[in-house]
């Protein structure tokens, strides 16, 4: 395999793997999930789609700081694969949905986008009437997302770390059929032993940004900061740290639900939160396996490999 | 001590992989609460006239599913939706809504009277300061249709207090949902 063989494959499975996780139906004009957000209007899809805003958030924050962080020394340069899954529990797959305006009762309790099947409420004094949220759009336990980066290391200290991935660079599957998917992200993390040579662990800030488009309805951002510090031994490595994560999913499409039809531009705001989260790797030459777990609002875990130089 | 470990690390990174790929899929069937669209008009009201029976329309599966989407049974009334416009200071009594296959196989769906300025305010089933009943039989034959994707008539009718004037319209909009996958 070539090495832009290998890129390929990494960038169409880290593709495949995000655009799976959203629900694309590639045989189909439009997506399960394009087609489920359109029933809602602007204030009734929140609860529905929040919990992917959510753990998209989650996963995505994962997966640039997966090793001590950088000592001083020379230029380094490596590619690699990256999975995160995020653990799904009860309180992302039930939400209290609000019923139509005037329906008795007001409101009910119905899946989120990873909450099996949907309930149905009737109306509480007009025999007849009925109302009902769609079913979750994801069956699992957890949620996997899957990223190719690329990373640049030992510059003042600093690291520098990018991924992309792109529906389009997935060769078997027709556009015409597979809505636009873009993943981009940029992470830094830059080292504190350069001011505080005495430090007995490596320390070192760090940020990331991402961005994440599924055709023209979903549009994700989010950006994470906090501190990093870890320590070599031998082969292994080990680090910890403490996160700042938080995000905005915008969702722009035409709503077809009655009572609020028409054009919906809207922003769910992830809040920002702290999370915790500790990794280890092993250091195999030009190769490095990692895994990480990060708590907080979210549980979630990365795992993936390097190799570079 | 350093094979072992990379052995390790191999086998614990593709039982990931797998675990991560089993433990994922798409519910299956996919059920979506799809909106009925369309089940709606406006009817004119003829000046002059006591007894109003402006009409019927017919609505097939493809005005009011999109293609989308195939039925898979379940569908719900949500609600019916009655408003007028225009100037009139009479009542409407005994306003109907009927539905059927055929003009001439019809169910009543919805009775309703009150203050025409009433209505100028949309009214409905679950909001309304009037008078509206909803009828079992008219629902069941609603919700055979749409599940069936049959063609839809709705017909319209009913009398006012006094003689019409001119410029009166009535809106008349169901929200009915059905079970469907994408």
């Amino acid at each position: 395999m070539t090495s832009r063989d290998a890129r390929h494959v990494v960038t169409s499975i880290g593709a495949v793997a995000i655009a799976l996780a959203i629900g694309v139906t590639p045989a189909r004009g439009q997506s399960g999930l394009e087609g489920v957000i359109e029933q809602y209007g602007a204030t009734s899809i929140k609860g529905y789609i929040q919990p992917l805003a959510d753990v998209l958030v989650a996963n995505l924050s994962l997966g640039y700081l997966n090793s001590a962080p950088p000592k001083k020394g020379g230029i380094s340069f490596s590619i690699e694969a990256v999975a995160m899954t995020a653990a799904l529990d009860e309180s992302l797959r039930q939400y209290t949905a609000n019923t139509p305006a005037g329906f008795q009762p007001a409101t009910f309790t119905t899946s989120t986008i990873f909450g099996g099947t949907a309930s149905a409420v009737t109306h509480s004094s007009i025999p007849g009437l009925s109302y009902r949220g769609s079913d979750g759009l994801v069956d699992a336990e957890y949620f996997p997302t899957a990223a190719p980066q690329l990373r640049l290391g030992g510059i003042l200290g600093t690291e520098v770390v990018v991924r992309y991935a792109s529906s389009t660079m997935v060769p078997f599957i027709e556009e015409e059929d597979f809505p636009d998917l873009t993943l981009m992200g940029f992470g830094l993390q830059h080292s504190l032993n350069r001011y505080f040579t005495t430090l007995p662990l490596e320390v070192s800030i760090g940020g990331s940004y991402n961005s994440l488009k599924f055709g023209d309805i979903v549009d994700l951002s989010s950006t994470s900061f906090g501190v990093n510090a870890g320590k070599s031994f031998g082969i292994i490595g080990l680090s910890a740290g403490i996160a700042s994560e938080g995000g905005t999913m915008n969702l722009a499409y035409t709503s077809t639900d009655p009572t609020a039809p028409g054009a919906v531009n809207i922003d769910l705001d992830v809040s920002r939160s702290i999370r915790f989260r500790a990794g280890g790797a092993l250091n195999l030459g030009p190769l490095k396996l990692f895994g990480d777990a990060a708590f907080g609002n979210v549980t979630s875990y990365a795992g993936g490999i390097r190799f570079g130089f | 001590m350093r094979a072992r470990l990379i052995k390790t690390a191999l086998v614990a990174l593709v039982a990931m992989s797998g675990l991560g790929a089993s433990c994922f899929s798409i519910t299956d069937p996919f059920v979506v609460s799809v909106n009925v669209k369309d089940i709606k008009n406006v009817y004119t009201v003829t000046p002059g006239t006591v007894n109003f029976d402006p009409g019927c329309i017919t609505k097939n599966s493809s005005d009011y599913i999109d293609d989308q989407f195939e039925v898979a049974g379940g569908g719900r009334l949500v609600d019916v939706i009655v408003k007028t416009n225009g100037t009139y200071n009479g009542n409407i009594v005994g306003g109907q809504v009927r539905i059927g296959p055929t003009q001439g196989n019809l169910q009543t769906l919805v009775t309703y009277s009150g203050p025409w300025t009433a209505f100028n305010t949309p009214q409905s089933l679950i909001q309304n300061n009037v008078t509206m009943t909803l009828d079992a039989g008219g629902v069941n034959t609603l919700l055979n249709l749409i599940q069936n994707q049959a063609a839809i008539v709705i017909c319209h009718g009913g009398a006012f207090s006094q003689a019409a004037g001119t410029g009166m319209t009535i809106d008349v909009g169901i929200f009915a949902q059905v079970n469907a996958t994408p």
